[in-house]
């Protein structure tokens, strides 16, 4: 018997569907159906998941692309027996779901009326006026195509309904076919179907009751039981028509669009053109031959593999970008090629990198080009609304990003299905601790105070596995476009984005790879905005016009490759986190390839507790450098035969372990989603297996996996690294010659990196930069430079609560002289609260004196009459209503003012809270951050500072980092797991921390291991208190 | 009769007396077939003798007209039910939960003191009494307070498991393959009856499959 | 001169609970924003304090038992501390959620001087569970922002509470957080500070609710306080003159007590709905009946009766020496005239009836029929108290069996099937436990509900009447 199931839904159908399209597709081929019909709500976001499973298991069951739809009382399937019909299915989904918010869709009557291709598979309901009416319409309309589907769910009264279902049947003449209305892959996942639907109701499982499926037969079940409930004509029929179900996924065809070429030309040779073009801006002085080789081999790959127009759609990007003096920088596996660099899509100069196309882009793997473009990130919308206003809205759509559940989502959501309290959970998820894979979260539950042998616990784990990983919703992919020739809604359905006037394409950038469609990545980047930002300041203030190519073409500088050494990195691009400072001194970059190596092997997190990573050990020749083969030597040679890019994974699985270019490019995904679905277990086997069959001892074979595991979730493209590391080096070289300039920028790009703005100035401070307080009649929106660049006046921006366009009124209207009082700056109509927060900024002292004094006198109701604008107020009555400030006022004191400055700016320039705390003797045998130095390796030391980090990083098991920082500098703190829980209430609340602990030293870098935490905070309300009562 | 009166007679809140010595007030069935047989259907009030087994169908019969007896808004109650009764059941036949009494006394004392109380009380329209054994003279009390409280009391009981008593209605039934063998052995005002069929089909097609259904796994043997 | 004081009880519903329950536990009580609003001593010595996010307080101390927030029960414990201390000192007001103003000045001539009252309300205070604070100023206002300050202050001389006045940080004020807010950022945050400035630059500033404040922090603007009257109740003892060991010849004196509810009721025009009745024993535990009319009643005869059929049902075991009659809450009376024990009248209640039948049945011999949104036919039918109006959340299945067998039981006989299955997955996901329902008439002509389970076996559970 032949059976194809026709009304199957995936977790696509969000929060209904409880099994992915992988698992549906796998099953249904292992119980010998012959055909399968995803037919999720208004989606085909599943599709290409199970078309992916069907090739890449090479399973023997048939694919049809298919939805579910709901209107009113209706209830219906379309398949599509081939393209036509595809296209047509795609148009009625995007119709549907543009109609409607995100996430929902609207079908009319008319949607169904214009369908010509589909076939349609009607699921009566029951209620007879609504059937009757549906009976006759559709036959009216689709007679040729239309089904009604008859299910056996074992239900209550299901005989009367069917009986009910015949007589339809046999009244409007319609065929009548089997089907299962499948929810789950096997019967096992009925408790995942009750938790989704009690999640989806928003109640607890307990309470659904009659809502719940009664039991499991809407899974896929085994033709032999399948054969006693339906009749072989009912079963037979379900061949029928998936027998006219001829469309497959692999029928899509991605045309680019064609405007890119120029009337006249064909897109090779315009490319070529351009390219000859770019070489010669790029190497006036005549491209050497090497290079021009190095041209002449991919432009030979780009035609042989027809990705011209992908590299003409990226061009006319970057060039609209260039027009508009937006900074941008391509990465990706094609973009650091000598074409993209002639392009000007990058500014990797090709004869410093020396890194081989070739590895970018591979004739046997199949994977298309992948180019990410970099902009400001306060200008990449011009860039988007660029592709749209170009492409237009029907044929530009960014791709999806599939929400999925993680492990704290999770928990949160079955825990509430299964009725345990929020408030239980809320602390289950607040204190599982995630990163530690000797401790198990299941082990952990029973730590924290659940019954782990109740049965509810039990579920809760099972759940939680079943869960994590299941989609929740479509989201929009940050920056990736696809662009077609034609309208996109033939290709895959559109739907609307949770962004006003974006609209998203309903499959992921995983999908659109296996069907190798291309999309174009618009990503933003803070530090691009800060680097642009930097170069015009320096353009006003020195008459420097830079660039980052231009940086580039100087050459690694010595001095500058000197202060990265020193992990003097705050406000660098990827190299000025805590973990990149620690690890700096160690490997010591010395050239552009260093920082590439840099970047790629500390990602950010983890210093892994005592172990040094065997590059660093090989480096500073403590280990040797071998390589079991020759074979791995060419993959591992230039990291000292340690894997540290992705790349060099993905060759080291095809050279030593033999995998095809197809599952090299499948471990590549199994990487990326480690952590989601545990994918990488099933390479175990056959990589270990393969390398040993290839003679490599089981050893190195086992150490390869465990690296590549520990890649799963921190591993890095070279080639995205490559770029990163110019950006890294631009920044460096500005830091170095422009400190002052540089730090404004990054005031004035915030927020972005990894540093409060209280933190970058701090640093400038350091290097000699002196900062100017807020004024009213000085500062500017932005932060500024004054004194010859050699001061960074702050900005109104910094101010909180003060309103923008209260700011450009203020300035507008600023005298040339500046304010006098506040009378004069209350007639430029300023809002009640942007006085105030001028006043609490301090930015009024200039005017009326401190804080108090210029609160009092705003709060005056009787001189907030607006005066008449055009005559000026005598002089005597102005400095008299200056001085009707009372003298009772007291003035704030220096721990008031400090505790303003940082409530209403983020920053204080008066003296640090720390300093304040010495002065008064509330810090016995603290050492100050700038002495720490002269503390021996090993020793006790004690700390005290502003807890201004608390990190709980990546791999690094049960470890804290904290930054304390007090008024000579910040110390670095790490508190372990133990440590930590034993003395929870300092851990988590402090704001001032005293740490007495043991100092380590590592070359340059310094830690400190907590011991003892003591809670501080009180002191300032103390240290408050007693300054008001001596004043 | 003012149209107060009278719409308290509807609403069965008075009663009359003895006038209607001769007959019983009728109240239909719920099947017409039945209707025929008792001149109208099952009395208004007092007593209602049925003989039976339980599981045949003896509370399906009576289904339609407890349902029109609630209509008042008066209680349904439920005396030493044989079982849990199931409230599915019950709502799908149209029987209102919330004026459902159920009693399970511990003696068979307690349940005749319950039955009457309930029936004195006038506010319940049915009181359905489940195999309790009973006495000539307290089925003239009970008869009386039911007249009192203008209910009915529906006595189920196992064939022949006592004398006849003074009731407005006996039945006796039987099982059958289409629905229940029903026997008149005394109805006041009128005459017993000959057995005659039931069909009950129409009404539970599930219970009294058709001939030509689909094929269903047949037998089994304990 | 006037003297007011205030007491303040920081953890009432904390402190509510019973010493047993708590020893050594730490306790907190979180309202709906998931704050600390209170705590017992246990929790602060873990860290915990007032006003602490949920998941903070739960990070410190894993052991930390929660309470939500409950407004009546914390009113109700208010009162009843005021209703206590009313046998005591004349005037008390209510200051919710948590302190009590008293004015002292008519009080003391009474106690002989503030030392006699301090003994008596310290000795008051001592029988009671809660933790407590206490401040006396001249004025309401006064006294509670030092009482919220935990000074313990009684004392009749002025100098002192000013001084301490002056000193108090704004945020022990009646002060809304707003003013206090721009009081602070003018670098006020002392009320003596505060006080130091003039009231005609302030009124310029700040709203009425300031100057308001002030005026009745100083005395100076009338402060009308709400003071309680004692409120309704009953509760009664009555100690036998002689030892009665019928239930029989209790009916006299427990009807003497039942007059005397009834002339409360009448007054007060309400009824009541339950009442507590305790028999204490000689050399046996006291035995405690609760008696409930779901109608609600008056009349001391009606209760009598009631009582009797309770009381009948209990043999006495040791001889009675005291009654004692407790009602706690009253309801309105509604128009209604009916009598319990007319029913030749016709005219019962369905109530009534319920309640005469519970009364003498038992409450568990009575039931009502409620249909349960659950597929399992064990929970589909569930016996609640009669004639509550339920609102079914769910269609009832029509293919049901009339009645279920509390057991389902092996099925013994041959049966012919009429229909099925129906295929229901019994809590916990157990699919090896599914059950296939059939419907089936064994040879006696009787339709049985039937399932067959994964093993093959058969049970009835159900009879189609």
């Amino acid at each position: 018997m032949s059976y194809a199931e026709l009304f199957c839904q995936s977790h696509f159908s969000f929060l209904h569907g409880a099994s992915s399209p992988q698992e549906l597709v796998q099953q249904a081929a292992e119980l010998g159906y012959s055909a399968l019909a995803l037919t999720d709500e208004c989606s085909v976001a599943g599709i290409v998941r199970a078309y992916r499973q069907i090739n890449e298991q090479a399973l023997n069951i048939k694919l049809i692309v298919g939805s579910y739809f709901k209107l009113d009382k209706l209830e219906l399937v379309l398949l599509c027996p081939d393209k036509a019909a595809y296209a047509e299915l795609c148009r009625v989904i995007s119709n549907a779901r543009r109609r409607s918010t995100k996430g929902e869709y609207c079908l009319t009557e008319w949607d169904l009326m214009s369908l010509q291709h589909c076939l349609l598979l009607w699921l009566p309901t029951g209620d007879n006026d609504s059937d009757t009416h549906w009976a006759n319409w559709l036959q009216k309309y689709h007679s040729e195509r239309l089904w009604l589907a008859l299910r056996r769910e074992l239900s209550h009264n299901e005989a009367a309904f069917n009986h009910y279902c015949r007589q339809l049947v046999q009244q409007y003449q319609l065929k009548a076919v089997a089907c299962g209305a499948v929810l789950m892959h096997s019967p096992q996942r009925l408790a995942l179907q009750h938790c989704i639907t009690a999640i989806k109701a928003g109640k607890p499982i307990a309470e659904l009751g009659r809502q719940l499926l009664s039991n499991a037969e809407r899974a896929l079940r085994p033709l032999a039981k399948l054969e006693k409930l339906f009749s072989a004509e009912l079963l037979q029929q379900s061949g029928v028509i998936a027998a006219r179900c001829t469309f497959s996924l692999q029928e899509l065809k991605y045309q680019y669009p064609s405007e890119l070429v120029p009337e006249g030309e064909t897109a090779a040779g315009y490319l070529a053109r351009l390219v000859v073009a770019g070489s010669a801006l790029r190497f006036p002085g005549g491209v050497p031959d090497r290079v021009q080789a190095i041209i002449d081999k991919e432009m030979a790959l780009i035609t042989e593999l027809n990705y011209e127009y992908f590299f003409l759609t990226i061009y006319d990007v970057v060039q609209f970008a260039k027009s508009r003096g937006i900074l941008y920088q391509g990465r990706g596996s094609a973009a650091n090629s000598v074409v993209c660099y002639c392009l000007e899509i990058t500014a990797v100069d090709p004869e410093k990198i020396q890194v081989l196309f070739e590895r970018f882009l591979s004739r046997e793997r199949k994977e298309p080009p992948d180019i990410d473009v970099d902009f400001e990130h306060e200008r990449r919308e011009e860039v988007i609304q660029y592709l749209y206003q170009k492409y237009g809205r029907e044929r530009a759509a960014l791709a999806a990003t599939v929400i999925s559940y993680r492990f704290k989502s999770a928990l949160r959501d079955v825990g509430k299905a299964l009725g345990l309290p929020i408030s239980q959970l809320d602390f289950l998820v607040k204190n599982i601790q995630r990163r530690d894979p000797a401790l198990s979260w299941q082990q952990q539950l029973s730590a924290l105070g659940l019954n782990s042998n109740s049965q509810t616990t039990q579920q809760l784990i099972t759940l939680v596995e079943q869960l994590r990983g299941a989609p929740r919703h479509l989201s929009q992919h940050v920056g990736g476009f696809v662009i077609s020739q034609g309208p996109l809604y033939e290709l895959v359905p559109v739907e609307n984005a949770a962004m006003a006037d974006r609209t998203v394409i309903q499959w992921d950038k995983d999908d659109l790879e296996t069907l190798e469609l291309l999309k174009v990545d618009v990503l933003a980047l803070g530090m691009l905005t800060a680097i642009r930002k930097c170069f015009t300041l320096l353009k006003q203030h020195e008459q420097q016009d830079l660039s980052i190519a231009g940086i580039s073409a100087l050459g690694d500088d010595a001095a500058v490759y000197q202060m990265i050494q020193k992990a003097d990195t705050v406000g660098l691009f990827q190299i000025e986190s805590r973990a990149q400072m620690s690890m700096l001194p160690r490997l010591k970059p010395a050239c552009y390839y260093d920082l590439v190596v840099q970047i790629a092997i500390v990602r950010p997190g983890p210093i892994q507790g005592d172990m040094v990573h065997p590059y660093l050990k090989r480096r500073d020749g403590k280990e040797a450098v071998d390589y079991p083969s020759e074979a791995v030597k060419t993959v591992l040679q230039r990291t000292l035969g340690v894997p540290i890019f992705q790349e060099q994974v993905i060759a080291l699985a095809m050279v030593a372990a033999g995998f095809s270019g197809g599952e090299a490019d499948q471990l590549r995904r199994a990487m990326a989603s480690w952590k989601k679905t545990g994918e990488l277990l099933q390479f175990k086997h056959k990589l270990i297996d393969g390398m040993q069959s290839r003679g490599y001892a089981l050893e190195f074979a086992e150490r390869i996996y465990q690296q590549i595991c520990g890649f799963g979730e921190y591993g890095f493209p070279e080639s995205h690294s490559a770029s990163f590391a110019v950006l890294a080096y631009v920044s460096a070289w500005l830091k170095y010659y422009y400190p002052a300039a540089f730090c404004t920028a990054l005031l004035n790009s915030y927020p972005m990196g990894f540093y409060s703005p209280a933190q970058l100035l701090q640093d400038a401070r350091r290097h000699g930069v002196s900062v100017l307080p807020l004024c009213v009649n000085q500062s500017q929106w932005d932060h500024s430079l004054q004194q010859q660049g050699k001061a960074i006046r702050l900005g109104l921006r910094q101010i909180k609560g003060l309103s923008s366009a209260g700011a450009e009124l203020l300035l507008k209207l600023r005298p040339a002289g500046g304010y006098r009082d506040i009378q004069q700056l209350r007639q430029t109509g300023l809002s009640r609260s942007d006085l105030q927060a001028l006043a609490s900024a301090n930015a009024l002292s200039s005017i009326s004196g401190d804080r108090y004094n210029s609160r009092w006198q705003l709060l005056d109701t009787q001189h907030s009459l607006p005066l008449f604008a055009t005559e000026p107020e005598p002089l005597s009555k102005v400095a008299q209503v200056a001085q009707t400030a009372p003298a009772y006022l007291t003035p704030p004191g220096k721990v008031e003012e400090m505790l303003e400055d940082y409530a209403a700016t983020g920053l204080t320039l008066s003296t640090h809270p720390l300093a304040l705390l010495r002065q008064a003797g509330k810090l016995p045998r603290s050492v100050p951050v700038e002495e720490l130095h002269r503390v021996r390796h090993n020793s006790p030391v004690r700390v005290s500072g502003l807890v201004t980090l608390r990190q709980r990083p990546g791999t690094a098991a049960g470890v804290t980092f904290m930054s304390l920082e007090d008024e000579t500098g910040t110390a670095n703190v790490l508190v372990w797991l133990a440590t930590a829980q034993a003395q929870q209430k300092s851990f988590l609340t402090a704001t001032i921390l005293q740490v007495d602990g043991i100092l380590q030293r590592e070359g340059e870098v310094t830690h400190i291991i907590a011991g003892k935490l003591v809670d501080l905070s009180a002191l300032l309300a103390e240290l408050r208190l007693s300054s008001r009562d001596f004043h | 009769m003012s149209a107060l009166l009278q719409q308290l007679a509807r609403r069965q809140l008075v009663w009359h007396g003895n006038s209607q010595q001769a007959a019983y007030q009728a109240v239909s069935s719920g099947y017409p077939q039945l209707d025929q047989q008792l001149a109208g259907g099952f009395p208004s009030t007092g007593l209602i003798d049925i003989q039976t087994d339980t599981g045949i169908g003896e509370l399906r019969l009576l289904l339609p007209y407890l349902q029109q007896q609630q209509r008042s808004g008066r209680l349904l109650v439920f005396i030493s039910p044989p079982a849990q009764p199931c409230a599915d059941m019950l709502a799908a036949a149209g029987i209102v939960l919330s004026q459902l009494v159920i009693i399970t006394p511990e003696t068979a004392k307690e349940a005749l003191w319950a039955a009457e109380q309930c029936l004195q009380s006038g506010c319940a329209a049915a009181v359905l009494l489940w195999q309790v054994p009973l006495k000539l003279a307290l089925a003239r009390r009970l008869q009386l307070a039911a007249e009192q409280g203008a209910a009915t009391l529906v006595l189920l009981r196992r064939p022949a498991a006592g004398l006849s008593l003074p009731v407005n209605l006996s039945l006796e039934l039987k099982p059958h393959r289409q629905g229940l063998q029903l026997s008149v052995h005394k109805r006041k005002g009128g005459w017993p009856a000959a057995a005659f069929l039931l069909d009950m089909q129409q009404y539970w097609p599930a219970l009294y499959p058709a001939a030509d259904s689909p094929a269903l796994p047949q037998r089994k043997a304990g | 001169m006037a003297l007011y004081l205030y007491l303040h009880f920081p953890s009432l519903q904390c402190d509510s609970l019973a010493d047993a329950e708590t020893a050594g536990l730490p306790v907190a009580v979180v309202d709906a924003q998931h704050r600390i609003v209170q705590l017992n001593t246990a929790a602060a010595q873990q860290g915990v304090k007032l006003d602490m996010g949920l998941a903070s307080a739960a990070a410190l101390c894993h052991k930390l038992h929660l309470l939500p927030y409950q407004q009546h029960q914390q009113q109700a414990v208010l009162m009843s501390i005021a209703q206590q201390l009313y046998q005591l000192s004349a005037d008390i007001a209510l200051d919710e959620p948590d302190g009590l103003y008293l004015r002292l000045c008519n009080m003391l001539q009474l106690y002989q001087g503030l030392a006699g009252y301090r003994a008596a309300l310290m000795a008051a205070l001592a029988l009671l569970p809660y933790q407590y604070y206490y401040a006396s100023a001249a004025t309401p206002l006064a006294a509670k922002c030092l009482a919220l300050q935990r000074l313990n202050l009684l004392t009749e001389d002025c100098t002192g509470t000013d001084a301490a006045l002056k000193r108090s940080p704004l945020s022990f004020t009646e002060l809304e957080p707003d003013i206090q807010q721009q009081l602070q950022r003018l670098g006020i945050d002392s009320l003596g500070r505060l006080l130091a400035l003039s009231t005609a630059e302030l009124a310029r500033r700040f709203d009425n609710r300031l100057v308001s404040y002030l005026g009745r922090l100083r005395g100076e603007f009338f402060h009308a306080l709400d003071y309680i009257r004692p409120g309704p109740g009953f509760s009664r003892y009555l100690e036998l003159l002689y030892d009665i060991s019928d239930m029989a010849v209790l009916s006299a004196p427990l009807s003497k007590l039942l007059q005397q509810l009834q002339q409360q009721l009448e007054r007060s025009n309400t009824l009541c709905h339950q009442l507590t009745l305790r028999l204490y024993c000689r050399d046996s535990e006291t035995k405690s009946y609760s008696v409930g009319s779901a109608q609600g009643e008056y009349r001391a005869a009606n209760w009598l009766k009631l009582c009797q059929l309770q009381l009948e049902s209990h043999r006495l075991t040791a001889p009675v020496y005291g009654l004692q009659l407790e009602v706690t809450q009253f309801a309105p009376q509604q128009a209604q005239s009916d009598d319990l024990f007319q029913p030749q009248q016709g005219n019962v209640s369905a109530l009534q009836l319920v309640s005469l039948l519970q009364a003498r049945l038992g409450r568990n011999a009575v039931s009502g029929l409620s249909l349960q949104n659950q597929h399992l036919p064990e929970q589909a039918s569930s016996r609640p108290l009669p004639l509550l109006q339920t609102r079914s959340l769910t269609g009832a299945l029509l293919q049901r069996p009339a009645f279920i067998l509390p057991q389902p039981r092996p099925l013994q006989e041959a049966v012919e099937i009429s229909s099925g299955p129906e295929r229901l997955c019994p809590d916990g996901w157990q699919l090896a436990a599914q059950r296939d329902y059939f419907i089936g008439r064994n040879s006696k002509g009787q339709w049985l509900w039937l399932y067959r389970t994964a093993q093959q076996q058969w049970f009835v559970h159900g009879l189609f009447s």
